[in-house]
């Protein structure tokens, strides 16, 4: 096991360097100053700004400074907005998007999971049919125009949770039902289908010989084997919750990373965008690693070594 | 039957566990200060007592609330004024006072300024200060003024009106001869001559260089680590979210001027939100109503205020464009022929129903065929505008004969037999829903009137299309500039022959090729335009300003389409908010909110 954790993290930071040197030199690529944006035709102070920031050196020398920088976790200081570092920008904002996407995570997940194995297990009935309705209208309807329809209806109609904000967790129920619908939906069909396939395995008619109960087959047996598959996407699916959700950060002002990440890009601010994306890079790399660790605990036949 | 019971019981289960989430809230979801602070523990954990007030206690004893929530829809990029790139930063935030502020009829009227001298010869300015200090009881000094004069006021297009000006923003901006500190109130700015757009008007703020050199890269970055000289403090900012103020106690005109003593502002940049928020009772005002919403709040309950800009179509007639690798290189005989053609400029903005376009796409905005804004001061009481009127200009509502007649001439004397013969015209914009939408509107108003089909629009990212409008890289722009109250003739320099939006990239200084002209080279508009800087009889002076736009409207290389606005809506019981000039502030000034 130690031996195995020891390989994956060598792997892990084989993984981050290359991906944050690709991004790095990729992102050179784009066109434009960062210091153009307000004043367009100030070209000299573009450039005193681009000097002050080093962004006129060589490249190979920037390079060189961000890996020094990167070696000791430190990300800089943002290029758009001065004086705020991006070390500090994710110690505050990175907890409101995982307090966000954890809360979507334990009310999606299981929901779609347990809509999905009661789907299975009543096949053709009402229950079947309003899931797999509830199922294609969330994936159907973008998140945009579902938070619209949740803030006239919970906020102006009903006046039961707040349209907008960060403050108590009343202000976190709309923001984390917008973005667990999907989980729910996505979830809630792939169980089912799951179900359905593991369902018709040798080994559940084989129990069902030996005379286990119904509810003992599906939870020690169908389950199980139908969570299987699911883990695999759900560490990608934790990782991207974990950088936010841009629309629905935006739309209920949730103070959140996700607008860093689509405002990095189009302000040119290079460190913060390599900041997140480094970031970025380790919590997918670290959620996977999780889930390879799960698969021992849910599986016993998988072997860590 | 019985499973299908089933179904409304889970909903039942979920609306049972939402309820409970909102449990105790239900008759008050009005967000809070103590709320916000406490919760989030605030940027960089800097919140402070204001926030701790609780609604009750926010309440005056008369039957007046201390406290308003406004809902805007921009919020600071930074708090360090020297390196922000936004002019949102610098003053509307309530968190820097100034030299002298703009009212809230657009006026400068004297902040920290206590008296302002000039020399009789019209070049040296000296300015007196109030005693002043900022919250952590540092003195406000004049050379906190040179420091962010010299630091950040100084442009490419400013100063070389400076004495030694040039020289300290090439150089490097460490010091400015013309611009001193004679003692801790004297302020003195030397100008190199007299000109006419220089009247003393200085909107600047004090910045104090050691505290700045103290907190080095970190100045600005969060509530912590500013100096506030304005009439508020901020305690909390949580971006994306909120932005919590209290009133600064040391702020000289803290009780004439501001009667609240909480600001809670509120972000949000999605429109529907906005919107959700005012009508759920969240907030007393909404300070920016995106047009695409303004119909749900009511076009009548809200109120129109001028944005400070205007939108128009700029035609590149140099023929070049500048590569980094190959430098200027030609756009092509044949569309440069076409852009160069002054009937064919003419066919495409008489077509244009800009009326139609501003009522459909932007109601907030005001058709215009001006370039200066409307509510400048003729030599009387009538608006400079109608004072002098421009005349032979196109109709705001278009006119199509007349642009199928310009066409008809251009086809003529460019030996096309049809408008399908034409070469591809790129029509460069900002990738955003305003500007892309403006922009199909026009080429489809183009297509439709003039039948022309072979002009694309080219969306590119804001990034991309600056630089892409610094090289000259388009045939057709949609250009946005600012409007200066203050300094109209700027707005005609600009068109200069080596003017910043004739010559974006300092061609014509840099040494280009001959065959490279300006957009808009006009020696004779070129002598008007600095004659006007010179020219401080008022009526004569106002009158070659109406000349020179004249001039530039008649070579149709920059057509007007719109003066920007906005639209803002406050609840009844909120009096006195006059929503501000976008660079202005004080929109606060004297506004009481009522119990509620």
């Amino acid at each position: 096991m130690a031996k195995y954790i020891c390989k994956r993290l060598l792997i892990s930071l084989a993984t981050i360097w290359l991906i944050a040197t690709a991004c790095f030199f990729l992102i050179r690529l784009l066109p434009g100053n960062p210091f153009l944006v307000a004043n367009p035709l100030d070209m000299t102070n573009a450039e005193r700004l681009m000097d002050y920031y080093g962004l006129n050196d060589p490249l190979w020398e920037q390079y060189l400074r961000f890996l020094g920088n990167l070696a000791h976790l430190d990300f800089g200081y943002s290029l758009a907005h001065a004086g705020r570092s991006v070390n500090e920008v994710i110690a505050l904002y990175f907890p409101v998007t995982a307090q966000l996407a954890i809360q979507a995570m334990l009310f999606g997940i299981p929901t779609g999971i347990l809509l999905g194995i009661l789907s299975s297990y009543r096949r053709g009935s009402g229950l079947d049919v309003s899931a797999q309705m509830l199922t294609i209208l969330t994936t159907a309807i973008p998140s945009y125009v579902l938070a619209a329809i949740f803030q006239l209806l919970f906020s102006v109609t009903l006046g039961w949770f707040p349209a907008g904000g960060w403050a108590s967790m009343k202000y976190t129920v709309l923001p984390t039902l917008c973005l667990s619908l999907g989980l729910v939906a996505g979830y809630c069909r792939s169980m089912r289908t799951l179900m359905l396939e593991v369902g018709q395995q040798d080994y559940l008619r084989t129990a069902k010989a030996k005379g286990l109960s119904d509810l003992r087959i599906i939870f020690f047996h169908q389950i199980r084997n139908a969570l299987l598959p699911l883990l695999t996407n759900m560490g990608l699916e934790i990782a991207g919750l974990l950088m936010g959700s841009y629309v629905i950060e935006r739309i209920f002002s949730v103070p959140g990373l996700g607008k860093y990440f689509v405002t990095s890009i189009n302000e040119l601010d290079y460190t913060m965008a390599l900041g997140l994306v480094v970031f970025q890079a380790c919590v997918v790399v670290a959620a996977n690693f999780l889930v390879d660790l799960l698969y021992g605990v849910v599986d016993p036949r998988v072997k860590l070594d | 039957m019985k499973k299908m019971k089933r179904l409304p019981a889970l909903f039942l289960c979920l609306a049972v566990l939402m309820a409970t989430a909102a449990c105790g809230t239900t008759t008050d979801v009005r967000p809070d200060a103590s709320e916000n602070a406490g919760e989030t523990g605030g940027a960089a954990g800097t919140t402070a007592a204001a926030g701790e007030s609780t609604p009750a206690e926010s309440k005056g004893e008369t039957g007046t609330s201390d406290t308003i929530n406004l809902m805007i829809s921009a919020e600071p990029v930074t708090l360090n004024v020297l390196e922000s790139q936004s002019n949102l930063d610098e003053y509307v935030f309530y968190l820097t006072s100034a030299m002298l502020y703009r009212s809230v009829d657009t006026e400068l009227v004297p902040e920290l300024c206590d008296t302002m001298e000039v020399s009789e010869d019209g070049t040296t300015y000296t300015y007196t200060l109030k005693e002043a200090k900022y919250s952590d009881g540092t003195a406000v000094t004049a050379a906190d003024f040179v420091y962010y004069m010299v630091k950040r006021y100084l442009t490419s297009e400013n100063c070389s009106r400076f004495v030694g000006g040039a020289d300290t923003y090439n150089g490097g901006l460490e010091t400015c001869e013309g611009i001193y500190a004679e003692d801790d109130r004297t302020f003195v700015v030397k100008l190199v001559e007299p000109i006419t757009t220089f009247d003393g008007k200085l909107e600047i703020y004090p910045v104090n260089q050691a505290y700045v050199e103290g907190k080095g890269d970190s100045y600005g970055g969060t509530p912590a680590d500013l100096q506030y000289s304005g009439p508020y403090i901020l305690d909390d900012w949580t971006v994306g979210t909120s932005l919590t103020l209290h009133k600064n106690p040391d702020y000289i005109s803290a009780a004439e001027l501001f009667p609240l003593e909480h600001v809670n502002l509120y972000y949000s940049g999605d429109a529907s939100s906005l919107y959700s928020r005012y009508a759920g009772g969240d907030v007393d005002a909404v300070v920016s109503i995106n047009d695409t919403v303004v119909e749900a709040f009511g076009v009548d309950n809200c109120y129109r205020y001028s944005s400070g800009n205007m939108y128009g179509i700029e035609f590149n007639t140099t023929g070049f464009t500048y590569t980094e690798g190959d430098g200027f290189v030609s756009r092509g005989e044949e569309v440069t022929a076409l852009m160069q053609n002054e009937n064919f400029r003419k066919a495409l903005c008489f077509a244009l129903d800009r009326e139609a376009i501003c009522g459909a796409i932007s109601p907030s905005a005001l058709p215009t065929n001006r370039y200066v804004d409307s509510g400048i001061k003729g030599t009387g009481e009538t608006p400079y505008v109608e004072e002098f009127a421009l005349t032979d200009v196109a109709p705001l509502s278009g006119d199509a004969e007349a642009a199928k007649e310009y066409l008809a001439k251009a086809l003529e004397e460019l030996g096309y037999g049809d408008v399908s013969e034409l070469p591809a015209i790129r029509f460069l914009t900002f990738e955003n829903i305003q500007q892309k939408t403006m922009a199909e509107t026009f080429v489809s108003q183009w297509k439709e009137i003039l039948g022309i089909e072979n002009i694309e629009i080219n969306l590119q990212p804001i990034q991309s299309a600056i630089m892409s409008m610094v090289y000259m890289d388009y045939d057709l722009y949609l250009q946005q500039l600012e409007l200066n109250p203050d300094n109209m003739v700027d707005m005609l320099a600009y068109w200069e022959t080596a003017g910043t939006v004739s010559d974006p990239a300092g061609f014509q200084a840099g040494g280009a090729p001959a065959q490279v002209a300006s957009m808009h080279a006009d020696a004779e508009f070129d002598a008007l335009v600095e004659s006007i800087y010179r020219n401080f009889d008022d009526a004569s002076r106002l009158a070659d300003m109406a000349k020179a736009e004249q001039m530039l409207y008649s070579a149709y290389v920059y057509f007007p389409i719109q003066a920007g606005g906005g639209y803002a809506i406050t609840q009844d019981y909120v009096h006195d908010f006059v929503n501000p000039h976008v660079e202005g502030g004080y929109g606060l000034a004297h506004t009481t909110v009522d119990a509620h």
